[in-house]
């Protein structure tokens, strides 16, 4: 059985132009027969960010969702984790999940590395339990040691980054879901990152999607690809296949 | 391998799952409460002082007017001891309501990179809240040593119902702005004045005696109910009115199950629209 089958799934938003372009009840109260005119005039616009997509993936694959910027990659990930409903379709994920749409999720600037660690593992989807037990492996992996007692508001970004990272690599899941996070960070530690995935999936046999413009990373680490096309499926299987359709169709 | 099966699809009505899937995140709970009190005491200067200077304060300027000036009836207490009690709840009411209203729009940056269920914020707020209302109970229980006042014992009994009759009124109202702050975002400014006068209509400062035959209506007011029953025990100047009491249990009741329902109406749109 597929570890994720996705069926039929669409998502559809919709775009309402305000009067003034800003939603404000001041402005429903203010003038309510002009706003109740405008708003039945001007029906909201609707956009499909996901138009009827169906595919399955299997247990340890490393899955590469490649396309255009708007064409839909971002809002998968999201319907898939859970942040926002789709509007049609379901999709069933036969494991626990993770997602990893930013690094150092729940991150608060005042609190130390080591509060962090805690905050956002906890907040990751760990328990305060599996956070203790790897929490000198997620600070070996971040490499920033003598800075654990420092509120993360006195970092450099390229340490958030890592401290971030480091939480997000130690998450025990069967699915992780991860969106261009590795755009950032020095490419010392981006090589890191990468080499942490591939371990993450050979050898424990996770199932990893993972959304990049970095063409290199994706033909890297993934074997399998997806191409999206203005929310639809254009073109999904071996990796090399997908890269190679979505290079030569880029321009058009 | 023990399955664990999770099937996202368009937002259903209520589920029973939705409330024992709270049990699975009691974790999270936790660290946000800890997180916002970590926080708070690492931004303020006063750090930990400010949850006692807060209410002190406030007692004394009211004391001061009200009660030497103005001269408010106490129902037989000290004022000082008298209008505590009232600041007691509606503190913890208040500063509850506001920090829930503005709880989404504050976490957006989580919410809109994870799923969890997004009342776990509210929920943490309370127990965030109800550490300062502690803490103000202590200071409470000196100012009866201080005046040699002796409580009546019944009121140490009911107040946990209490405090859940307040955090129940305090979680409706707040999901229900925090709902109304999604959709509107010009809310949170509205928000402040609206809570101050609703601490006129509430007996904090003043006695619900002082409305005389129509001081029923202050049932109706889930926080008004609280502090007369919390008077009524304490000061065991009048008796208790139970009915009042339960009237202000149903609407206490009421206005929950509205701010609840507008949230989860409006939470799965949250992330769309902030």
């Amino acid at each position: 059985m597929s570890i994720i089958s996705i069926q039929n799934l669409s998502k559809r938003y919709l775009i309402r132009h305000d009067i003034g372009g800003y939603a404000g009840l001041r402005e429903r109260l203010a003038h309510p027969i002009k706003s109740f005119q405008y708003r039945m005039k001007n029906k909201p616009e609707e956009f499909w960010a996901l138009n009827d997509i169906s595919f399955d993936i299997e247990k340890g694959d490393v899955v590469g969702i490649i396309g255009k910027n708007g064409s839909g990659k971002s809002t998968l990930l999201k319907v898939l984790s859970q942040i926002t409903p789709p509007t049609r379709g379901k999709a069933i994920l036969r494991g626990k999940s993770a997602s990893l749409l930013e690094v150092g999720t729940g991150f608060h600037p005042e609190l130390s590395g080591r509060e962090n660690i805690y905050l956002s593992g906890v907040i990751l989807g760990m328990t305060r339990k599996e956070v203790s037990e790897k929490f000198d492996e997620i600070v070996a992996f971040s490499g920033i040691e003598q800075f654990l007692d420092t509120p993360v508001k006195y970092y450099s970004s390229g340490m958030g980054v890592r401290l971030g990272f480091a939480v997000a690599a130690h998450l025990d899941t069967d699915i992780l879901i991860i969106d261009e996070v590795l755009a950032v960070g020095d490419a010392e530690f981006q090589k890191k990152c990468l080499g942490k995935m591939d371990d993450i999936s050979k050898k424990q046999g996770r199932t990893i999607l993972f959304v990049s413009h970095d063409i290199d990373a994706v033909k890297n680490i993934c074997n399998k690809g997806i191409c999206m096309k203005s929310g639809t499926i254009a073109r999904s299987g071996d990796i090399d296949n997908v890269v190679d359709y979505y290079l030569n169709n880029k321009d058009n | 391998m023990p399955e664990i099966i999770k099937i996202i699809q368009p937002k259903e009505k209520f589920h029973w799952r939705d409330i024992t899937e709270l049990w699975k995140f009691r974790e999270l709970l936790y660290f946000f409460a800890w997180r916002d009190i970590k926080v708070r005491y690492k931004q303020t200067i006063v750090g930990i002082g400010w949850v006692i200077f807060q209410p002190f304060i406030s007692m004394v300027v009211f004391t001061v007017f009200f009660g030497n000036f103005a001269k408010m009836p106490t129902d037989g207490a000290p004022y000082p001891i008298f209008v505590f009690i009232g600041l007691l709840f509606w503190q913890f009411f208040s500063t509850a309501v506001s920090d829930i209203s503005i709880c989404l729009i504050n976490n957006h940056h989580i919410i809109s990179k994870v799923y969890f269920p997004r009342i776990i914020l509210p929920i943490s707020i309370i127990f965030t809240r109800l550490i300062d209302l502690f803490v103000a109970t202590g200071i409470l229980i000196i100012l009866m040593i201080y005046y040699r006042f002796m409580p009546g014992l019944t009121g140490f009994l009911i107040f946990p119902v209490l405090i859940l009759i307040s955090s129940m009124a305090a979680l409706g109202l707040g999901l229900f702005f925090a709902s109304l702050n999604v959709k509107y975002h010009d809310i949170r400014f509205v928000l402040p004045f609206f809570i101050q006068l609703m601490m006129f209509v509430t007996p904090v400062v003043y006695s619900s005696s002082i409305l005389g035959q129509y001081s029923w209506i202050m049932a109706f007011n889930p926080i008004g109910g609280v502090i007369k029953t919390a008077r009524s025990e304490f000061l065991h100047s009048f008796a208790t009115n139970w009915t009042q009491l339960g009237l202000s249990v149903l609407a206490c009741v009421a206005m929950f199950v509205v701010g609840w329902m507008y949230f989860r109406v409006t939470e799965k749109a949250s992330v769309d629209t902030l």
